[in-house]
């Protein structure tokens, strides 16, 4: 049986937004081009993420409107040269000391990191002898704000969402394997939900060590659902075909830990489709 | 040379988006036809132009000081005077009437349509710059600069994923010069991918105007103020109708950006390299600025 008609991906947050680390970013740009077509996204993935590059993008672009300008005519600057490049170190370093009380700042780091690194090429670049006006500037640096914006947002779109509802009865099954996190439960339970109703394998990509890939044994043996990282879901995916379909594989199992006989009514209650 | 220093010295010659020209992605006919090409193609260009603009007024709130007769008479001057003065308007003409006679002008048309969009997205960039500029100096919230140029970079996107296509189809057209069923057949082909997305980016170009329009008329107090540099202020506005705008703006983009993808998956998959001179927006601004 080919990969094509047996596996597919459910890709978490972490896959489509950017990554700190570059080899990071190198293998899920290299997996979503191998892979890209056997991608989806729930929908819970997409509203998290959209949301987060929403109020990250409304938030950067206020520190800039709202904080920025005023910074700069406390330093007395209205025009910027080549020179005034460590005006923006102070103004970024104090934003980067307000992420520290936010709760999930990874995005919000990786926004303000590109907005200085723009802002301070940009100032090196300015000819010797020549002056910009500090409002063109903030203008200009609103417009990159936007670019960034949405060429982050645009792999999101690339994928196909899938329209999930995750039932609550598989919901408590994922906390169950000692998943915590309220949004992961739901990225989860929608990728175990999708994998039962269709009766084809999922497998759940992700980045996540620390609220995810630490259950992943768990959530194998007594959810079926497959979690691992972009390296390794080619080779996840090439395994699953050789194996019978999700339900049929369930059924096998004999005999059934007191947890899986659980899960399996779950799956029977919540989706009418009987596993035990 | 950095993007700054190509700045120009003065911001009051950006302005913001305000006419719709429905001179880029009109299904470009590229159906075999055999007229003769439209000799008046700008004349009546002109007037389609304006009656199209003049639906996008009818279709917006005016606010009480504005008559929608005086304003209607006011934008068709103003239209009729930008549309003079820009070069696109006559390099989109031109194209119209390469593509009404296709076969005789698809030499012509592929030698001017890639460089005409790369003037258009430079056009898009001062927007989105303006759009920047307008937040900056209001009381607006975010959400009004990200819709915005969200739906205008959108619109970037589109012309490259559109290039790209016809680039694509360029190669078959020669190839099957001489098979006249084949040609008409990779005509037809082309005019049905295009006509969808055409109707869906008019449709979205015709929303962020109204917006603007929207905004910018509630804001000027007489019609020599309309257009004009100014300072926005949201207490000035209908917040629930204005807002309600912005979604559905919001709504339309991301339903065309999905469209999109069909397309073509890769172009959205992978995020433009920083590198890339030939997507920084500001660079683009400035290359237009200073031509």
């Amino acid at each position: 049986m080919s990969i094509e008609k047996s596996a597919y991906f459910f890709l978490d947050i972490c896959i489509l937004l950017p990554q700190t680390l570059n080899i990071s970013a190198k293998l899920c740009e290299d997996f979503l081009k191998k892979a890209g077509r056997l991608c989806y996204i729930s929908s819970s993935v997409y509203l998290r993420a959209s949301k987060m590059l929403d109020d990250t993008y409304d938030w950067v672009l206020k520190e800039i409107q709202e904080s920025l300008y005023p910074y700069l005519q406390k330093h007395r600057i209205d025009r910027l040269t080549c020179r005034d490049a460590r005006v923006f170190e102070g103004f970024f370093n104090e934003r980067r000391r307000q992420l520290k009380t936010f709760k999930s700042p990874a995005m919000y780091y990786e926004m303000v990191g590109r907005m200085e690194h723009w802002a301070v090429t940009q100032i090196h670049s300015i000819e010797l002898g020549r002056e910009i006006e500090a409002e063109m500037f903030l203008t200009a640096l609103l417009s990159e704000l936007s670019r960034v914006y949405e060429s982050l947002k645009a792999p999101l779109d690339a994928i196909e969402v899938k329209n999930i509802t995750p039932k609550e009865e598989i919901k408590s099954q994922v906390i169950l394997q000692g998943v915590h996190k309220f949004e992961d439960i739901d990225h989860l339970a929608s990728a175990i939900q999708f994998q039962f109703t269709n009766n084809v394998w999922v497998v759940f990509v992700t980045f996540d060590e620390k609220h995810i890939l630490s259950h992943q044994r768990r959530l194998l043996d007594v959810c079926a659902l497959h979690c691992c990282k972009p390296d390794y879901a080619m080779d996840y995916a090439r395994d699953i075909s050789r194996e019978k379909t999700p339900i049929q594989y369930y059924l096998s199992i004999s005999p059934k830990s007191s947890q899986q006989e659980i899960f399996a009514k779950a799956i029977e209650s919540s989706l009418h489709v009987s596993i035990k | 040379m950095g993007v700054l220093s190509m700045l120009p010295s003065n911001l009051g010659v950006i302005s913001a988006e305000k006419i719709f020209r429905n001179d880029v992605f009109k299904p470009v006919s590229l159906g075999f036809l055999t007229q003769k090409p439209d000799i008046q193609i700008e004349e009546t260009d002109i007037a389609s132009v304006v009656e199209d603009n003049i639906r996008i007024l009818d279709s917006i709130r005016l606010p009480s000081h504005f008559d929608r007769e005086t304003l209607a008479n006011f934008l068709e001057r103003i239209i009729k005077e930008d549309l003079e003065k820009d070069p696109l308007h006559k390099q989109s003409a031109e194209l119209n009437k390469y593509a009404k006679d296709f076969r005789n002008h698809m030499r012509q048309y592929f030698d001017r349509i890639f460089d005409f969009h790369e003037k258009l997205k430079g056009d898009i960039s001062k927007y989105v710059f303006a759009t920047s500029n307008i937040f900056l100096k209001s009381d607006f919230p975010p959400s009004f600069a990200r819709t915005l140029t969200f739906s205008l970079l959108t619109e970037c996107r589109f012309i490259d994923i559109y290039d790209l296509t016809i680039r694509r189809e360029h190669l078959a057209l020669i190839t099957n010069y001489n098979d006249l069923k084949k040609f008409k057949r990779l005509c037809d082909a082309h005019n049905r991918w295009v006509e969808p997305f055409d109707s869906a980016i008019n449709k979205i170009i015709e929303t962020r105007i109204g917006l603007i329009w929207y905004a910018d008329f509630t804001h000027s107090k007489t019609l020599e103020e309309i257009f004009k540099p100014k300072a926005f202020k949201k207490s000035l506005l209908d917040e629930e109708y204005f807002f309600g705008m912005l979604v559905d703006l919001q709504r339309q983009t991301d339903q065309f950006r999905r469209a999109l993808t069909t397309l073509s998956k890769e172009t959205f998959a992978i995020s433009p390299s920083r590198e890339d001179p030939t997507v920084d927006m500001l660079c683009s601004i400035m290359e237009t600025m200073g031509s």
